[in-house]
């Protein structure tokens, strides 16, 4: 068999260069906004269009996936795995796994610097405390002692501190700063010896320049968010949700968080929180912390995430296995998603 | 007892019995059995698990690690929650370990 070249003459090829070009430009220019959503009892991660709130892909073979992170550039995900004791590597373009990191033990939830250089990854068991991730060797590189088992780990807006939420310590919120990775301060004393106490989600509210204004945290066996001003490390208000009677309470168990997921809407207008003891998602207006409503959503809502232009709230609704898609301005849910398996994590990400 | 934790993520939505309070006194029939341990192969370790865990878990989760721990990282997650307000004993707890490594431990998936 023969196969006959052909030279392309140069205004053929002048084309195939513009298209070339304009093609890159197009792909550079064209991120794509998702939500991700994983899924605590199921192997699947699934990724939602919020233009169509519909799901769009599957990222596969993480089970027991847990925590989310993206690369500052959008071109990797970072999930925890409690089934593999693993931070799965994921190519954002193809949701291939192109590594498994081995953990110290079974992981919850992660955060990203704002470099992209390290991922920190809470520890839930044994002695806990943090595994950092170097995202270019692909290892695990330190190990921060927390002298607690840690639930959630986050990077501030600015980037400059580290901060947990953990049960088991002697207090429960920590404080590092992400250069020197020093303790730099520690809040939430234990209350009692109750072995769930501890700080549950917590969100930031920025000041114009960048720098952590107020963090609002949940902590155990309490309904409702506690205020903390971030420059006097202070508690300055406590606020408790909407009560509804019994019979419209969700059924339990709770464990020892009836409030569990916590935002601040990009645009700094408005903080929701979720109640899983009602089965309702509550948003307050920022700076003011007044109440402006509720919207009931799925069975036991667990963690919330938002669209870029903060029009659409999305909740992971930890029993009846699906995400409620909130209208932020309206106080009206337009979609109920189903996804997989105690939904739990979600994270609007930018893909290349 | 509390535990937020993986077994996992996974509450039970249906209350605890009343009755078993012990491994020796829980019910053998699998229709009498807790919703959340029907779908569980039978054994003592399903009677614990009846027992000490559905207060906080929805068992349907157990099928998630299918493959993935072993003996050891499942007493390691048995022990987490312990810390967390499990109430086993030691007998108890080689018991379940064993029934889950069987169960779920490697080369179940």
């Amino acid at each position: 068999m023969t196969v006959r070249c052909t030279v392309p003459s140069r205004a053929a090829r002048v084309a195939v260069l513009w298209a070339a070009v304009l093609g890159g430009l197009s792909a550079a220019s064209a991120n794509e906004v998702r939500v991700i959503q994983t899924n605590s009892r199921d192997s699947v991660i699934h990724v939602i269009d919020p233009a169509t709130h519909a799901i769009v892909g599957k990222i596969e073979g993480i089970p027991v996936n847990h925590g989310v992170a993206a690369a500052p550039d959008g071109s990797r995900l970072y999930f925890s795995s409690e089934a593999k004791h693993t931070l799965d590597v994921v190519d954002a373009k193809t949701f291939e796994i192109v590594a498994e990191i081995p953990l110290s033990a079974r992981p919850h939830n992660i955060s990203i610097g704002k470099d992209g250089r390290y991922v920190y990854v809470g520890i839930m068991e044994g002695e806990g405390g943090i595994d950092v991730v170097d995202t270019q060797r692909l290892e695990k590189v330190r190990h921060i002692d927390t002298g607690s088992r840690v639930h959630n780990t986050y990077v501030t807006p600015d980037g400059k501190y580290l901060v947990t939420g953990t049960f088991g310590g002697d207090k429960n919120l920590d404080v590092f700063d992400t250069d020197t990775e020093e303790l730099v301060f520690s809040l939430f004393e234990k209350r009692n010896d109750d072995t769930m106490e501890g700080v549950r989600p917590i969100a930031f509210e920025k000041n114009p320049d960048g720098s952590v204004k107020r963090m609002f945290v949940q902590i155990s066996e309490f309904h409702g968010f506690v205020v903390v001003d971030f420059a006097t490390r202070r508690e300055v208000a406590r606020i408790e949700l909407p009560a509804l009677p019994p019979e419209q309470q969700d059924e339990g168990p709770f464990n020892a968080a009836p409030a569990h997921g916590i935002g601040v809407a990009p645009n700094g207008k408005t903080l929701w929180v979720c109640s899983r003891l009602n089965g309702y998602v509550y948003a307050y207006s920022l700076p003011e912390l007044e109440y402006l409503g509720g919207v009931k959503v799925g069975s036991h809502p667990d963690w919330l995430t938002f669209t870029p232009d903060s029009r659409y709230v999305y909740v992971a609704n930890g029993y009846s296995d699906d995400v409620s898609i909130v209208d932020v301005e309206n106080l009206t849910e337009v979609k109920r998603l189903a996804v997989g398996k105690a939904p739990k994590r979600n994270l609007t990400v930018s893909l290349p | 007892m509390l535990l937020a934790v993986a077994l996992a993520a996974c509450a039970a939505r249906e209350p605890a019995p009343d009755a078993p309070g012990s491994a020796e006194a829980a019910p053998t029939d699998p229709g009498a059995l807790h919703p959340a341990t029907r779908m569980l192969p039978p054994g003592e370790g399903r009677d614990i698990l009846a027992r000490a865990c559905v207060d906080c878990h929805n068992l349907e989760g157990l099928s998630a690690y299918a493959g993935y721990y072993d003996a050891a990282r499942w007493r390691g997650l048995v022990e987490t929650m312990i810390a967390h307000g499990a109430e086993l004993d030691e007998t108890e707890v080689t018991k379940l370990v064993q029934y889950l490594a069987e169960h779920f431990g490697p080369g179940s998936r």
